[in-house]
């Protein structure tokens, strides 16, 4: 008799973990899948994309619940270094040095040994590349090249602006919405679903129109709206995090939750979202591109967009004038891009496997 | 089933309750009073004045005006321009078809191309058309249409005259009145609607190829395969269908991006769609048809995701029940 009750528990359970097994499956497979396409958004560097692909994420924290407890276990493993630990690749260095210089010529633009780029008649008006004048001269004799290389300051604001509010702001608020749940995280994924349900570039453009026109607008602008991905990113990792063991432990051991979050949570989600800085950068001076090129950036400073906007104008006699920027801000663009996907599949071993 | 849908629509209309309201205050928080913004030097009219105070019901306090605004806006009443005396309304419905003949243009490019070119990929993967494809696609998915747009109408209308270039598009309208409708022959559309299709297409191909190869791998067409069905048979007819659920949620989910797109590749070529209409408006600060634009485009764009994440919840009950468990 008391064998066969115990068979019947036995298998009663079995078949419950079963159960459990393939419940735990099919969650796994459709963050798997939500996931690939945030990964492939996040290549498109597209905010809007990446946000339908992530909000996918928002709304499955059961499934979460249920990966956290097996699923994120086993990468958690290879984060200690078990797995084998791909290099950064040559790649990697290259895009790395092409954004050292272009942030070495956004700092010290103004002491290079470079024709000012407003000095009418530097060379010859006109002119294709040559060794005195690389990318060339515009109708007046303006140097191209020192044109570019100031260009680069814009670009480079917009860039660390973007990627500081998105960190701290972003990042803040989502650890916190994830951690604490509550009322907290409802209103962060309502406001954070309205901005990131919208394409950016209308928000941005609207916001601009009615801010005014200026350098600070134009930062502050972007800034917003680059923070709603990285608070998603924030408060997805953070609530799989915190339904973790070790947290649990933590808590068992008598740790107050602030302890828990600066100690245990706030290190395993500070990877990931600065994982995404480099594509969030790229992001942002995407759109800030897009906004010189419509004519709608700071009016008398020197951004690639405009430069390019300009240049097409003169596209039959002068395609030197569009086509420098336009190179120029191509590779930026792409290094950054590299440097994110390489920088996160490097932090994130889930990436790596999926 | 009811409340999924349900619980979407909710969140539909929040979001454009959000817009509404985030627009409207913006209009109405612009430093000074949104008479001196939208009249601009003829603030000093007192006539003006008086008429636009009470077309905007500025006598009413900001929160009743919302509402009063609110309603007029879903009676189809976006109030007047300042610029041009044509309403709100009509100036935007003489752009929309162009913008959509883009649209649709682009999005037909982009299936047509990446379809055909995921499945050549899944077939030889990792062989040069596979290779080429992951890294051509790459590159289009990093160049934006400020971008691509010029670099392909050097190519192709200065260097090769094969399309018109920037600026000789041709177009014609329908209709009399203040406001014609608008709409562009294919000859000059085809380019921008390339430029347009270029990102979609790379992300559209890209999905596709890894749902397909990972559909190839399953033991339905191994079966297929061994009762003889040649390669290319298998995958029309067994692997594409089951293949395409992530491509048909993207094609939704992006037509935001192919808008926001759309807006820009029509102040390269352009073309006098909703895109120039929008920035010549925020140049000329006018800023109802700006507000119009923005609250139209944004319920469009939540509209048409709320559609799309329906009908997927309707096509694949594992959606469904997933949300619902959650």
């Amino acid at each position: 008799m008391p064998d066969s009750s115990a068979e019947t528990e036995t298998r009663g359970r079995r078949r419950r973990s079963g159960l459990d097994a393939s419940v735990t499956s099919r969650a796994e497979e459709g963050l798997r899948a939500s996931l690939a396409v945030a990964a492939e958004a996040r290549e498109a560097a597209d905010l809007t994309m990446a946000a339908a692909a992530l909000e996918q994420l928002a709304p499955s924290d059961s499934q979460l619940e249920a990966l956290s407890r097996d699923a994120l276990s086993a990468p958690a493993a290879g984060m200690i270094g078990s797995g084998p630990r791909k290099g950064l690749g040559f790649g990697f260095w290259l895009a790395t040095s092409w954004m050292g210089l272009i942030v070495f010529a956004a700092i010290f633009d103004n002491i290079l040994p470079l024709p000012s780029p407003t000095q009418v008649l530097a060379g010859p008006p006109n002119q294709g590349p040559s060794w005195r004048f690389p990318f060339g001269t515009d109708l007046i004799g303006h140097d191209v090249f020192s044109q570019v290389v100031a260009g680069a300051r814009v670009s480079m604001l917009i860039g660390a602006s973007s990627v500081l509010a998105g960190l701290l702001i972003g990042g803040g608020i989502g650890i916190l919405a994830g951690f604490y749940r509550g009322t907290t995280d409802v209103i962060v994924v309502w406001v954070t679903d309205v901005l990131l349900t919208l394409p950016g570039l209308i928000l941005l453009l609207t916001l601009v129109a009615f801010l005014g026109q200026t350098l600070f607008n134009v930062l502050l602008a972007i800034a917003i709206l680059s923070i709603p991905a990285y608070a998603r990113i924030a408060r997805a990792t953070a609530l799989a995090v915190s339904q973790r063991d070790f947290v649990l432990a933590a808590l068992a051991l008598g740790a107050r939750p602030r302890r828990i979050l600066v100690r245990d949570v706030l290190p395993l989600v500070a990877l990931p979202i600065a994982s995404y800085a480099a594509i969030g950068a790229s992001i942002a001076i995407l759109a800030e591109g897009a906004l010189a090129y419509l004519g709608l950036g700071p009016p008398n400073s020197l951004s690639w967009g405009d430069m390019i906007a300009a240049g097409q104008q003169q596209l039959t006699t002068a395609p030197q004038l569009t086509f420098a920027p336009i190179i120029v801000f191509v590779v930026t663009i792409m290094a950054l891009n590299f440097m994110g996907q390489k920088a996160g599949a490097a932090l994130d071993p889930r990436q790596g496997r999926l | 089933m009811l409340s999924y849908v349900g619980w979407r629509f909710v969140r539909m209309l929040s979001v454009v309750f959000a817009v509404t309201l985030f627009t409207f205050f913006l209009l109405n928080l612009l430093p000074g009073s949104p008479i001196n913004a939208i009249l601009g030097p003829a603030a000093g009219d007192p006539a003006a004045r008086a008429e636009l105070t009470n077309q905007l019901g500025l006598n009413h306090p900001l929160f009743e005006r919302y509402f009063i605004w609110l309603g007029h806006a879903l009676h189809g009443n976006l109030g007047q321009s300042y610029v041009s005396d044509q309403s709100v309304t009509s100036a935007i419905a003489q752009r929309v078809p162009l913008t959509l003949e883009l649209m649709i243009m682009a999005e037909v490019i982009s299936l047509g191309l990446a379809i055909p070119m995921a499945m050549v990929c899944s077939l030889w993967p990792d062989k040069w058309f596979d290779k080429f494809t992951s890294g051509s696609t790459l590159l289009l998915l990093a160049l934006p249409a400020f971008i691509l747009g010029p670099a392909l109408i050097y190519l192709f209308a200065i260097r090769f005259h094969v399309f018109p270039a920037s600026g000789e598009s041709t177009w014609f309208t329908i209709g009399g009145g203040t406001s014609p409708t608008i709409i562009a022959t294919p000859q000059s559309i085809l380019l921008p609607a390339i430029v347009l299709s270029a990102g979609q297409l790379a992300l559209f191909a890209r999905v596709l190829r890894g749902d397909l190869l990972a559909t190839l791998k399953s033991e339905f067409i191994l079966m297929a395969r061994s009762k003889g069905f040649s390669r290319w048979y298998v995958l029309l007819h067994h692997a594409l269908r089951p293949s395409s659920f992530s491509l048909m949620s993207l094609v939704g989910l992006s037509v935001g991006g192919l808008l926001a797109g759309a807006l820009i590749v029509e102040n390269v070529f352009a073309l006098p769609g909703m895109g120039t209409l929008l920035i010549t408006s925020i140049e000329k600060r006018d800023y109802l048809i700006v507000q119009g634009m923005v609250v139209l485009i944004a319920t469009g764009f939540v509209t048409v995701n709320f559609v799309t994440d329906a009908l997927y919840g309707v096509l694949d009950p594992r959606v469904r029940r997933a949300r619902l468990i959650g």
